[in-house]
């Protein structure tokens, strides 16, 4: 399965350059040239593993470093990583308090944008992106995607069923059917599969 | 220098007072000598006796208060020296703030040039890059060589401005007519204006001369027009009024326009950079701006009590 990286960039030829770069590394690369753009993708293209967004876009000394909220707030918890032309200390102090994982300086070369993702998928991913990572690569479908966040949420089947309006039969077969696609047998297994990888 | 020479002239002139004073102190011991062995000797008369005795009294207090006055306008003149000393330090430091003033005004600029340099050498690190993994397509190839060359163009144009820095950082401050630049640009200006249906204004009946360095000038009102013509974009009527005064010892240019009115947060933070309403540029306008004015011993400020007005002061040319 391929990694998906959302790359925010305002420069025409730095997005397309870069894009293809990650694209001959092996990772499906989505471009966005603005923030609003970012958000769409976001909705559209599926799982993120890592977002990368430049800070100033389009004059706006600041929208790369809103986006990560904005991001967030879509329930997108993927690691950011964000390049910049000139990071001063307020925008570094910004870049953290927003929740970035990693800044990069201009000028900068492919692989080492591509050594900085592989570096944060592995450290720098919050406990929410580990769920959301852990439950797309499992192949679960949409509702058994909903009934593993509520099992992770603490749920009991019983609660799960109330919840979603469903017989706990119902219930009892989506989790069985869950922890047969993740290989495991019980809730606590479950649990060490999501967050101990 | 000059307060030198007024000290010299002083001190002679106050021992002129002295020696006047030890002379009159001679001719009254004399008088006394005198008066007092005709006393003794019976031939005074009773006006010059009772003039005598009067004089007795009356010298010892003169003495007296001349002493006092002394002391009185040596501590004068030393405290007039320190207070000299005062100007001259207040000074010394007024010249080390224009001066940094400045050095602020290069390192906004620097930043800026920085930002904007490394866009472009950055993407001609990738296309090169890309170029080294092409092979055979040549169209594509030909397409990277000109992206390449224009992000060339691009970080030649930043360094253009670095160049034109090293003028910014040596300001050349003359007497210039304020009317003549304030009519050279409005007329630049103008033509651009009215393409976009405004109309610029100038009021500059009668020649005000100010002591200030023309390019600085002309990049700080250039600023100003430029965010007008920007608030104005879709206004009817737009119109923008350049008026040019003498007052409270200084110049002052003055650029108001009938656009929106600014709101809070825009206002609090005008002179701050990188805080922008438009979509191009970095913010760093007005802060570079005020940053020049206060390097030429003046002043940039904003005020819409009455209208949206920012005022220049620069301090005046001496035939003002």
């Amino acid at each position: 399965m391929k990694v998906t990286v959302l790359l925010v960039e305002d420069e025409r030829d730095t997005r397309e350059l870069l894009g293809r770069a990650l694209g001959r590394a092996g990772y499906n690369c989505v471009l966005a040239a603005d923030a609003a753009g970012a958000l769409e993708s976001a909705k559209t293209c599926g799982f993120l593993d890592v977002v990368v967004t430049d800070v100033v876009m389009g004059g706006d000394a600041r929208q790369g470093l809103r986006l990560i909220g904005q991001l967030r707030a879509a329930g997108v918890h993927a690691p950011v990583v964000v390049i910049t032309a000139y990071a001063d200390v307020e925008k570094v102090k910004q870049a953290l308090n927003e929740g970035a994982a990693h800044l990069l300086e201009k000028p900068f070369r492919a692989p080492a944008l591509i050594d900085v993702i592989e570096q944060v998928r592995k450290h720098g991913g919050d406990v929410t992106h580990a769920m959301d990572l852990a439950l797309e690569r499992a192949s679960l479908t949409d509702k058994e995607r909903t009934v593993a966040r509520h099992l992770l949420n603490g749920l009991s089947s019983t609660q799960i069923a109330e919840i979603e309006s469903n017989s706990p039969k119902t219930i009892r077969q989506h989790v069985s059917q869950i922890y047969a696609k993740c290989g495991v047998r019980s809730r606590g297994e479950f649990f060490r599969w999501v967050y101990v990888r | 220098m000059r307060h030198a020479i007024r000290d010299r002239t002083t001190d002679a002139r106050l021992l002129v007072y002295v020696l006047l004073g030890t002379l009159a102190g001679v001719v009254y011991v004399l008088f006394d000598i005198l008066s007092e062995a005709r006393l003794e000797s019976g031939t005074l008369t009773g006006a010059m006796a009772s003039a005598h005795s009067v004089i007795d009294r009356i010298v010892p207090i003169l003495a007296g208060a001349l002493l006092g006055v002394c002391a009185h306008y040596l501590k004068l003149r030393a405290q007039l020296a320190s207070a000299n000393e005062a100007a001259a330090r207040a000074e010394a430091l007024k010249i080390r703030l224009q001066r940094v003033e400045r050095d602020q005004a290069v390192w906004v600029l620097v930043a800026a040039v920085l930002h904007e340099l490394n866009n472009p050498l950055h993407a001609i690190g990738l296309l090169l890059d890309e170029l080294g993994d092409t092979e055979g397509d040549e169209a594509l190839r030909s397409d990277l060589v000109s992206r390449a060359r224009a992000q060339a163009d691009r970080a030649l144009a930043q360094l253009t401005i670095l160049r034109s820095m090293r003028t910014l950082a040596e300001p050349d401050f003359e007497r210039i007519g304020l009317h003549q630049v304030v009519g050279a640009l409005a007329k630049d200006v103008g033509a651009l204006a009215a393409e976009h249906g405004l109309v610029v204004q100038v009021d500059a009946s009668r020649p005000v001369l100010a002591n200030a360095d023309p390019k600085y000038v002309r990049t700080i009102l250039e600023n100003l027009l430029d965010n007008s013509m920007h608030a104005l974009r879709g206004v009817a009527g737009g119109l923008i009024e350049i008026r040019l005064e003498t007052g409270h010892g200084c110049a002052l240019v003055s650029v108001c326009d009938n656009g929106p009115p600014l709101d809070e947060t825009v206002r609090a933070s005008l002179f701050e950079p990188l805080r922008t309403t438009k979509t191009q540029g970095l913010g760093l306008g007005l802060p570079i701006a005020r940053a020049l004015a206060r390097a030429m011993g003046g002043e940039l400020s904003f005020d819409d009590a009455k209208k949206k007005t920012f005022s220049l002061e620069l301090p005046l040319g001496e035939a003002s």
